[in-house]
């Protein structure tokens, strides 16, 4: 899966908004903010195939955190990332 | 023949070109359909134009391109259409759904031709409406927003009032000006607001909707309210993303143009930096206008 083309990671008055543009999402109005480790893992998945073990992999290389709860976050904020709309299979 | 104007908008100066058939007397265009500008004409102009608009009388729906859409603009249609060569082709309409003109440019809003038809008031309609979108977009890189929105000055600030129509807006405002004194309204509808050497700034424009404000002033903001109609009155400084959401639905953009966009974001992230944005909930009295004047300025109504 990969993120859609048109969604992007901008640093707005020190938050990490994902903004959308492109013909694909002119009827996506929705803006959503990112903590920094969701950003983290999007600046580093954008424009290129990833899967969930991808995800929980780079969280454990950059945070002190076990397997079990990284994947646990991660898998969440997939399903969030889905649930918007930002998600390609 | 040709006749040129130039004219400087938020110190941003540009150029119109009429062009007219070597038999056409009755001149259908001129500056004739442009009184708003008036207050913003130079004779020269020192920096360089952030655009040129040739306005002419051939008025032909052709060079379709693809289509983008079909927009409404606050009740008049923009069909917009992409050129093989990146540029647009808009043609717009007027309340009653009559074809005012065609504006083909180029894909930076730097150069376009604006073919205008029908009466007076659809060639003024057309021309205005052009000369809004070359402006806002031919300066989206460059810090600058056409924003929808209510602007009052006090003390030599501005402060812009946010919310679709039925949200209170004009009640509000005028309220301002009704009891408030020593306050001025800069502009009822479109101001431009720019972000310059580190400073969130707001300017009169030659578009002011249905309010005849065409001023050339400028102030540094004081502050942005977005109201909302309500049982009580309560006013709350809003958060980041808040604000963003807020604000951004509040500028012209094209959002299928990344370059036009994402400049337009950067500029409101700018903006947001150096000013706050207020949540005012309010009902149409004057305990609203005490509670959103003391929260901006610090001050208190003189009786």
């Amino acid at each position: 899966m990969r993120i859609k083309s048109g969604f992007e990671l901008r640093k707005i008055c020190r938050e990490n908004i994902v903004i959308s543009h492109g013909l694909n999402n002119i009827n996506f109005t929705k803006v959503v903010s990112l903590n920094e480790s969701a950003a983290f893992i999007w600046d580093n998945i954008k424009d290129k195939d990833f899967s969930l073990d991808d995800m929980v992999n780079l969280i454990m290389t950059e945070y002190d955190v076990d397997d079990e709860t990284a994947r646990k976050d991660c898998s969440q904020l997939l399903t969030q990332w889905k649930e918007v709309g930002y998600i390609e299979d | 023949m040709t006749k040129s104007y130039l004219y400087k908008v938020a110190r941003l100066p540009f150029k119109i070109v009429y062009e007219y058939e070597p038999d056409d007397e009755k001149q259908k265009n001129g500056e004739h359909l442009t009184p708003s500008l008036e207050p913003f004409r130079i004779e020269s102009a020192d920096d360089s134009l952030c655009f040129t608009l040739t306005v002419n009388d051939y008025f032909r729906p052709e060079y379709k391109g693809e289509e983008i859409g079909q927009y409404d603009c606050g009740g008049n249609n923009h069909g917009v259409y992409l050129l093989k060569d990146g540029g647009y082709q808009i043609v717009i309409s007027d309340y009653s759904g009559r074809k005012c003109c065609l504006l083909q440019t180029d894909r930076n809003f730097t150069k376009g031709v604006v073919r205008l038809n029908g009466d007076k008031f659809m060639r003024s309609f057309g021309l205005n409406n052009s000369l809004m979108m070359m402006f806002a977009f031919s300066n989206a890189q460059n810090g600058t927003l056409l924003m929808h929105s209510s602007v009052i000055r006090k003390d030599g600030f501005g402060y812009l009032f946010l919310g679709v129509s039925g949200t209170g807006k004009s009640t509000h405002t005028q309220h301002w000006l009704d009891w408030i004194e020593g306050c001025d309204l800069m502009n009822d509808d479109n101001p431009v607001v720019r972000f310059v050497d580190g400073k969130a700034m707001v300017f009169g424009s030659p578009w002011s909707g249905k309010t005849p404000c065409y001023r050339n002033v400028e102030a540094p903001i004081g502050g942005f309210v977005q109201l909302k109609q309500a049982p009580f009155n309560k006013i709350r400084p809003m958060e980041v993303i808040e604000t963003f959401a807020s604000l951004l639905p509040s500028c012209s953009v094209m959002k299928w143009d990344k370059r036009v966009y994402t400049g337009i974001c950067d500029t409101i992230g700018n903006i947001m930096e150096t000013t706050t944005t207020y949540f005012l909930e309010n009902l149409p009295d004057r305990a609203a206008v005490e509670l959103s004047y003391s929260t901006l300025t610090g001050n208190t109504i003189q009786k």
